[in-house]
């Protein structure tokens, strides 16, 4: 089998989409973890002091919704395109995906300047949860950056 | 992709899966099963701003209350709370400035709770085990609760002091509510206390204390703050109304 650009850059796509579905993996069960502990199912096991200072301020919900639960919805979302980008490489997921996980961590900047600035407390749970989106924007932006390239090279 | 390359991907998505649900159970198991004899749960739920909220009240053995120095409440009220805290805990904080107040006046001053306060200084405060020590040795002249509400009230000026710079502000504290200085300030270098408070974190180590505040609320654990809508559903569900 030759390999032509385009199915180098398609080869990449696919694994930067199975780096998507890591993280997004990783980012639902962190999330549902810190909603169980919302709902007050489950305690929260924190490495270092400041997560219950963070879940317990008035900044963990959002107009009634727990931030945790929009974080569970949000990751399961993502989890299940990027699964079916990997399983069906054919399907254009990655643009949605790119701009889902923009805003995703547009939000955890704010949450981030929020636990630094006014609550004066960090949630080690809610930092890895933002690093999953971090990991999920930079790997979106890859595979829509070489699914665009494997498509212009259609042409 | 080949599938072989397929499968081990699904495989690993499923392991991950698989340990991070498994841990997230082992977590609240191990939460629920501390007390050794029983692990009966209490479930209590209550409705906050229109929420529905549920705290797991766990029962404890052994007897939480006694040796306890500050105790409010009348002797024959129907259930005794023993509240575990710590004075630089900021949910401590959160409890006995939003709280306690509302608490103290539909539960404690009216005779239905008496409530027990012990010391349980965590390790990584490092002004709480000597904020400890300024409320015992406010309590020598019977200003054990105006101290407590102060080093509450005023936790966020001192929990980030360095040690001398906090005993400072504790002999402010302690003018502020009008305890003889020269006594206090005796107090606060001697050890006199940390037998007492040192039994106060024996006390609490023994009823599997997993977090600060925690509060036994007539042989079940609380391990967590509640606002007084969910306290009165606790209490509730203890006979109190």
């Amino acid at each position: 089998m030759t390999a032509t650009p385009r199915d180098a850059a398609l080869g990449r796509v696919v694994l930067w989409r199975m780096a998507m579905t890591v993280f997004a993996l990783l980012g639902t069960l962190v999330a549902l973890y810190l909603w169980l502990y919302h709902l007050g199912l489950s305690p929260l096991v924190c490495p270092i002091a400041g997560c219950e200072k963070v879940q317990k301020s008035e900044f963990s919900s959002l107009l009634g919704i727990p931030v945790a639960a929009i974080g569970v919805v949000a990751f399961t979302g993502l989890f299940i395109s990027s699964l079916a980008g990997v399983l069906i490489n054919q399907l254009r997921i990655d643009r949605a995906v790119f701009l889902v996980s923009s805003l995703g961590l547009l939000a955890y900047v704010w949450f981030t300047y929020l636990e630094l600035f006014v609550i004066r407390a960090i949630c080690f749970w809610c930092v890895v949860s933002s690093l999953m989106m971090l990991g999920m924007w930079v790997f979106s932006g890859l595979a829509l950056k070489d699914s665009s390239r494997a498509a212009n090279q259609i042409r | 992709m080949n599938s072989s390359t397929r499968n081990v991907f699904l495989l690993v998505l499923a392991v991950i899966a698989v340990t991070g649900v498994g841990l997230i159970v082992a977590s609240q198991r191990s939460a629920a099963s501390t007390s050794s004899s029983g692990a009966a749960v209490k479930t209590v739920s209550y409705t906050m701003q229109g929420q529905p909220q549920t705290v797991r009240l766990t029962k404890i053995a052994g007897d939480a209350f006694s040796g306890s120095r500050f105790v409010r409440g009348a002797d024959t009220a129907p259930v005794t709370v023993v509240e575990f805290a710590d004075y630089e805990c900021p949910a401590c904080g959160v409890f006995a400035t939003t709280t306690e107040a509302q608490f103290k006046a539909e539960f404690i001053d009216t005779g239905k709770v008496r409530v027990a306060f012990r010391d349980f200084p965590l390790s990584q405060h490092q002004n709480a085990p000597l904020a400890a020590i300024a409320a015992s040795c406010a309590n020598v002249e019977k200003r054990w609760e105006a101290m407590h509400d102060l080093l509450f009230r005023s936790q966020a000026q001192w929990s980030e002091s360095s040690s001398n710079a906090f005993k400072a502000q504790l002999i402010g504290y302690a003018a502020q509510i009008g305890l003889d200085g020269n006594a206090f300030q005796t107090c606060l270098s001697s050890n006199q206390f940390n037998n007492a408070i040192q039994a106060d974190m024996d006390a609490g180590a023994a009823v599997g204390l997993e977090a600060t505040p925690t509060f036994i609320v007539g042989g079940y654990r609380l391990s967590s703050a509640l606002p007084i809508e969910g306290l009165r559903a606790v209490l509730l569900e203890f006979g109190v109304k």
